[in-house]
This record gives C-alpha cells, structure tokens and sequence, in this order.
C-alpha cells in the first residue's frame, strides 16, 4: 500500500483566505479606532462643526468592517476548528499512480480525538477539472469536479481514541482521462474525504493521485 | 495579397466521428498540399504537430514535431505536395471536458514576413481504443 499525500492546493487556499480575513480585520479595527477618536474629539470640542450624530457614522461603518473581517475570520479557520476533534487520517492506496481502467484497494485509518456524534463520513473518488485564466489584472480559476465513486458510512458516537477504519476497492473507469498538468489547465485525481460533525464544522481533506495515461488492460 | 489553399489529409487512422483516431506512440502519416492563387514571399512553410487547449482557461500548447515543407517564394499557382510521418507521443491523450479540451492537430504554417501567418490545422484524436 502506498500513502497519499494531502492535495497542497486546498491548504494553500485555505492559508490565503485566513491572511486575507486577517488583514482585513486589522485594517478595518485601525478606522475603527480612528472613528473613535474622532467621536472623542467632536464630544470634547466647545464648539461642534456639525451635528454629533455625524461623528458616530464613520466608526459605525467601521465596526461593520470589522464584523465582516470577524466573521471571514470564524469561516476560515473552521477546518482548523474541526481538525481539534479528529486526528489526521491515513489514506493509502494499492497503487497510488494507477493507470486507467485499474481497481485499486484503498485504506482509510483516522481516529478521534474527542467524544464526537458523527453525523456521516463519506469518501468519495473524484476527478478535476481546473481552469486558470486572466480578467483583467486577475487571475481567475474555476474548477469542475466530478464524483467518480462514492462510499457513505453512517453517523453514530465515536468515543476519544476510537478509530475509524475502512478499505474499499475503487476503479479508475475505463474511458477515463489520466492526470494531467500545463501552465493554465489541469486535471487532477483525488480521494476526498468528509466528515460530518453535529455541532462542528466539517472535516474535509484532499488526497492527490497520479493517473498514468496507460490503459490498465 | 495572394491565397494559399492547404489541404492536410491523414492516412491510416481510425474513424471516430468526425475525426481520425489514432493510438499513442503510434505512426501518424498524412501528405498536405499547398497550392497558391498569386505569388507568396514567404520565409517556410511549416508542418507542426501539436496540441493545445481550448475552453475556459486561457492556451496551454506544445509543439511536438515539426517537418520543413518549403521555403523561398511561391510562384504563381505554386502545387506543393509532402508526405508526412510523424511517432505520436504517449501523452497527453485528446480531452472534451466542461471547461477544457485537449485537442491535437496537423498545422500547416508559412511564415509571411512583417504579416499574419497563414495556418491550416486539421484535427485527430490521440487516445488509446477502449
């Protein structure tokens, strides 16, 4: 059996968008403080340019900023939150660089490490399209996935320490496409797993395969 | 300015719709022929293979093989004919997706200085028989 690795796109998309809500909220708390002490200023003034209601509106429309960067915040670091309640899986496969129209045994070993009502856990086989392209000064990438195999499991309790461990077979169908990698344009392969926790977020990993285009028979 | 009409014909495939299938690493031969209305002054005149997405996201391509068809200038009513032979490589295989396509192609290309090259491509199917 050979081991997958974690598919670096997803994390990397994951870190972009924790840095941007990070910015945002520290750019949005700086007028925010700014507003502040205008409204301080404009409360201590003998004299006031305007009416006192007006100096509250630039450090409201700040505090929704912020609220805004808060809540980017709380969305972006929920896979971390849910990976506080279950350990890193391992997911291995026969062959991890099959070629198409090949089955393959595939293993997945993942402990929790805390009590947790799993509401489901689903593996599934899936196959990318990803599509880079510019808009104007931006770069634009869209992605198409289709979901080749798919195994469910039951929710249930899963107490600390319990594993969850499955294997199933999975095929590369027949007239599938192989992997394949250009500048702008990519097909990739993946094992995705998901698990669904009641009360948390989910768990949802990516694991890259390599498809050789080869026919398997 | 003067026309040149390419024709590229492939030999030896297999039928797959519109198209001519034919097995990665295999033998792709095919002959073009290039006749012209007037005068051209070109640099050469080019038989690529390649391929290249299509789609949603901007061009990927690769030139895989090339072959010299002529170069200098073409006299009026010039008729070029080549045969062409070139070992596919194994991959990448043709594609039709939602957002990409993969197509290969024969490109016949003459070089024109100081204006647009004039370029004929006729299409095949690279993928192994399922």
């Amino acid at each position: 059996m050979q081991k997958l690795q974690q598919s670096p796109g997803l994390n990397l998309a994951r870190g972009c968008f924790i840095a941007f809500a990070v910015i945002w909220t520290g750019f949005s708390c700086v007028f925010l403080l700014a507003g502040l002490s205008a409204v301080v200023v404009a409360f201590g003034a003998s004299e006031s340019a305007g009416p006192v209601w007006l100096s509250f509106l630039f450090p409201l429309v700040a505090l929704l900023f912020v609220a805004i960067g808060i809540g980017l915040f709380v969305f972006a670091v929920r896979p971390l939150i849910a990976a506080a309640r279950v350990n890193k899986p391992e997911i291995a496969l026969s062959n991890a660089t099959p070629r198409v129209g090949e089955e393959l045994t595939l293993t997945y070993r993942q402990t929790f490490k805390r009590a947790t009502d799993v509401a489901s856990i689903a593996l599934q086989l899936i196959f990318r399209e990803s599509a880079t392209y510019q808009r104007g000064t931006d770069s634009v990438t869209v992605t198409d996935d289709k979901v080749i195999q798919q195994f469910d499991y039951p929710g249930r309790r899963y107490e600390a320490g319990e594993l969850f461990n499955v294997r199933r077979n999975v095929m590369i169908p027949d007239d599938a496409m192989h992997s394949f990698a250009a500048t702008h344009n990519k097909l990739l392969w993946l094992i995705r797993a998901q698990i669904k926790m009641q009360g948390w977020p989910d768990f949802v990993e990516e694991y890259a395969l390599t498809v050789l285009p080869e026919m398997a028979r | 300015m003067a026309n040149a009409n390419i024709q590229i014909t492939l030999s030896d495939g297999e039928p797959m719709g519109a198209l001519l299938r034919y097995e990665p690493g295999s033998a792709l031969r095919g002959t073009v022929q290039l006749t012209t209305d007037g005068a051209i002054n070109y640099r050469a005149a080019y038989i690529r293979l390649q391929w290249r997405t299509e789609g949603r996201g901007d061009r990927d391509q690769e030139k895989c093989g090339e072959r010299l068809l002529a170069e200098g200038a073409l006299v009026p009513n010039a008729n070029l004919s080549k045969d062409f032979n070139f070992t596919l490589p194994r991959e990448p295989w043709s594609f039709a997706g939602h957002y990409i396509n993969l197509v290969w192609e024969i490109a016949v290309v003459v070089d024109l200085p100081l204006a647009r090259d004039i370029v004929q491509a006729e299409q095949f199917i690279l993928a192994p028989r399922r």
